[in-house]
């Protein structure tokens, strides 16, 4: 035989046989999945929606101020590095501060009938705080503005009186922001209004100023408050 | 082989500036929408009997022992309740016209406060505010509360001018001009004058 056909015949025998050895082993998976974190956060106010959290009409110079308060819920898993706040103001001239019925100019008092311009000025931020809350425990209030003068605590987020007229005012909150804020903490159960609940929330109380005049007579200021979350 | 590392750094450049628009770190935004300010409004229409409100004319036609009753209707065109108070203001006496039996009652024409002979009596709907007896020289430069008023109500206000019956020739012809205003202050006004 020569020395191929030998070698050959080995070879098959040993390919035939291979199916029978059975040597102990043992397998581990490690299963690596890589998901995405969710920052997600969720704005209301005492109730369900957080619009129309400031709406006060017939409002007259100097009348009690209107409160509102607006909380953001962290309901993802991931809970960011800070948070702004940012404001639009839409001056609206009016005749009856009734947006429903249209825009008007007037009325025969109003001494600019053909413009709401700097009414938000004369929209007094009376104080304006943020409060940290954690399974429904208060854990942190700060006071940004306190009868209408921006404290140390304001100051340290950039707001200050910008325009100039003596007072903190929804002009002045519309070019300042208020920015790096501390997110709030998770939720515990992901969603808001679901005790415990853990949240921020941002109280203002604004009123309007005495020295308004007859220029903003039936006008009306329309306030979009922004909040983002960024990782 | 030594342009190599210059190559690589070329294009480490280029994918670093092609890669930069495509950064984009998580972030989530909610907004609170339509918080709304509106202003209420201070408005009021005066109108007289001749449907305007014009100035109080009573010269040459006044008599002594005569009252004359000038009606006026304060409307509340605004949206909030008012105090609307009145003022008689800018009085001013005057010669006006000289008549041979005034010059005979006072050659030198020198009598001319028809105002301290003119009475002013003022109601609201029927209730005085201002009682009769008080001279229109008295009361020229104060204000007048006549009440509040709300939104979309009228009052009606009456206002009577009386020369005295004992004031004599001396008077005749004379006059007194002045200006009335009505003003609205919304109710919780620390300026309003009380």
């Amino acid at each position: 035989m020569k020395k191929s056909s030998l070698l050959l015949i080995l070879a098959t025998l040993a390919v035939l046989s291979g199916g029978t050895y059975a040597y102990f082993s043992d397998v581990e998976k490690s299963n690596a999945t890589v998901q995405a974190g969710v920052l997600d956060i969720v704005l209301t106010d005492g109730i369900a929606s957080s619009n129309s959290a400031w709406e006060i009409y017939n409002w007259l110079p100097g009348y009690p101020g209107e409160i509102g308060e607006l909380r953001v819920w962290n309901v993802g898993n991931v809970k960011g590095s800070s948070l702004n706040f940012d404001f639009t103001m839409n001056e609206l001239e009016d005749n009856d501060g009734n947006v429903t019925n249209g825009l008007v100019n007037g009325p025969e008092s109003d001494t600019a009938p053909t413009t709401a311009a700097g009414m938000s000025k004369y929209l007094y931020i009376q104080s304006l705080s943020l409060t940290w809350f954690v399974n429904d425990v208060q854990q942190l209030q700060q006071n940004l503005v306190y009868n209408g003068n921006v404290t140390a605590t304001g100051a340290s987020y950039g707001l200050s009186d910008l325009n100039g007229n003596g007072y903190f005012d929804l002009d002045d909150l519309k070019n300042c922001g208020i920015h790096n804020v501390n997110p709030p903490a998770l939720d515990p159960n992901h969603a808001y209004y679901s005790p415990p609940d853990s949240y921020l929330q941002m109280n203002m109380n604004v009123e309007f100023h005495t020295s308004a005049g007859n220029d903003y007579q039936g006008d009306i200021t329309v306030m979009n408050v922004t909040v983002t979350v960024n990782q | 082989m030594k342009k190599l590392p210059v190559s690589l750094l070329v294009l480490g450049l280029v994918a670093a500036v092609l890669g930069a628009g495509t950064f984009a770190y998580f972030s989530d935004v909610e907004t609170s929408q339509n918080n709304v300010f509106a202003a209420g409004t201070v408005d009021i229409e005066v109108t007289d009997s001749s449907g305007s409100f014009n100035a109080y004319n009573i010269a040459l036609t006044a008599l002594p022992g005569e009252t004359y009753w000038y009606n006026t209707t304060v409307y509340n065109n605004g949206t909030s309740t008012v105090d609307v108070y009145l003022k008689l203001d800018n009085l001013v006496d005057s010669g006006g016209l000289t008549t041979e039996p005034e010059l005979a009652a006072n050659p030198a024409n020198d009598i001319n406060d028809l105002s301290n002979k003119t009475y002013v009596q003022v109601n609201v709907d029927g209730t005085d505010k201002l009682a009769a007896g008080t001279t229109l020289n008295s009361q020229a430069g104060s204000w007048l509360y006549l009440g509040s008023l709300s939104s979309g109500a009228t009052m009606h206000v009456n206002m009577s001018l009386h020369i005295d019956s004992a004031t004599g020739n001396a008077y005749q012809g004379d006059k007194s001009t002045f200006d009335v205003t009505f003003k609205a202050f919304q109710t919780n006004d620390p300026n309003a004058p009380y």
